[in-house]
């Protein structure tokens, strides 16, 4: 569209308005329906589309039921993000405008739900606690300290250093629980350090592993948990999932 | 919808559109309320039964939703 100076004066008198199909009363009609609050006005219909679909998608529905207002938008973009994860063009403005706008644990709520471990995270929180409020409790303890909590680890890592990371940071955080998310060759660091961490500590952690393609999501269990583990560790252990006490 | 009723829209609202094609209010540029940016008509939403301005990207839509229901 061409912007003169005063593009709206310029219409406002018909100078353009020949050019166009719409008569003077068809454009009322418009204007009054805007004004009845019974018109949008919006261009590129793909976002708006693309945000509905999320909103009334099955894992937006239950995260929303437990995520505090804080979080649920940074957690409805971690969700924008995967189903756009094709597409650079649209990824790049929507994680700069994540950043800008949250910051960059805004950022991290929003890569760990694209990833599929806020609502990995829900599930165990579910099982292990089952009352509601107490789940949301500690879903919001985790979402606000999912930097430390959380470890994106990569090919470069050096396992014994992750190993430390995950002592010294599990038996701080309320919740108890660390995860480590890898992928591609990275995936290979995360099962050096699950060995490592279960040669160094037997027994003092449950470890659950889960493969996706080519990434790994592994949640670590601190001690603490042991008591509401025990019950339901063993139907896991029939699934893909791997888990080791 | 023709750039041109889209002008008459805005202009009915009270807002106007700058030389670089972004939406102005009083002759000051209108910033998205979510994302603190000016809005350029090209990527302006407007919902019904609202008179807020925004950028027509997810952040801001959910935000939007979030604050003031389905549109």
């Amino acid at each position: 569209m061409g912007v003169s100076p005063d593009p709206v004066e310029s219409a406002a008198h018909g100078a353009t308005a020949a050019a166009i199909d719409w008569t003077e009363e068809k454009i009322r009609d418009l204007v009054k329906q805007f004004l009845n609050r019974k018109l949008a006005f919006i261009k590129d219909e793909e976002n708006i589309d693309l945000v509905k679909a999320e909103r009334k998608s099955t894992e937006f529905t239950i995260l929303s039921q437990f995520v505090p207002k804080t979080y649920i938008i940074q957690v409805q973009m971690g969700l924008a993000l995967r189903e756009i994860a094709t597409d650079q063009n649209r990824v790049i403005p929507l994680v700069d405008k994540i950043r800008r706008k949250y910051g960059r644990d805004g950022l991290h709520i929003a890569e760990i739900t694209q990833v599929g471990i806020t609502y990995q995270l829900l599930t165990h929180l579910s099982q292990l606690y089952r009352d509601p409020p107490e789940v949301t409790k500690r879903l919001t303890y985790f979402l606000g300290h999912a930097e430390d909590l959380v470890i994106f680890v990569r090919s470069t890592d050096k396992p014994n250093a992750i190993v430390t990371k995950i002592i010294v940071r599990i038996e701080a955080a309320e919740t108890h629980i660390i995860i480590l998310f890898g992928s591609g060759y990275a995936q290979g660091v995360v099962d050096k350090v699950l060995t490592q961490l279960d040669g160094e500590a037997p027994g003092e952690y449950v470890i659950e592993r889960w493969r996706e393609g080519v990434q790994i999501i592994a949640f670590i269990f601190s001690s603490e948990l042991r008591g509401n583990i025990s019950h339901w560790s063993d139907s896991l252990s029939t699934d893909e999932k791997s888990v080791k006490h | 919808m023709p750039s041109e009723l889209k002008l008459l829209l805005l202009k009915e609202l009270g807002l106007g559109v700058d030389g670089n094609g972004y939406i102005t209010k009083s002759g000051n540029q209108v910033l998205d309320p979510y994302i603190e940016q000016p809005v350029n008509v090209e990527n302006m939403a407007i919902f019904p039964g609202s008179t807020i301005v925004l950028d027509d990207n997810p952040l801001s839509l959910a935000s939007y939703i979030e604050e003031y229901g389905e549109v």
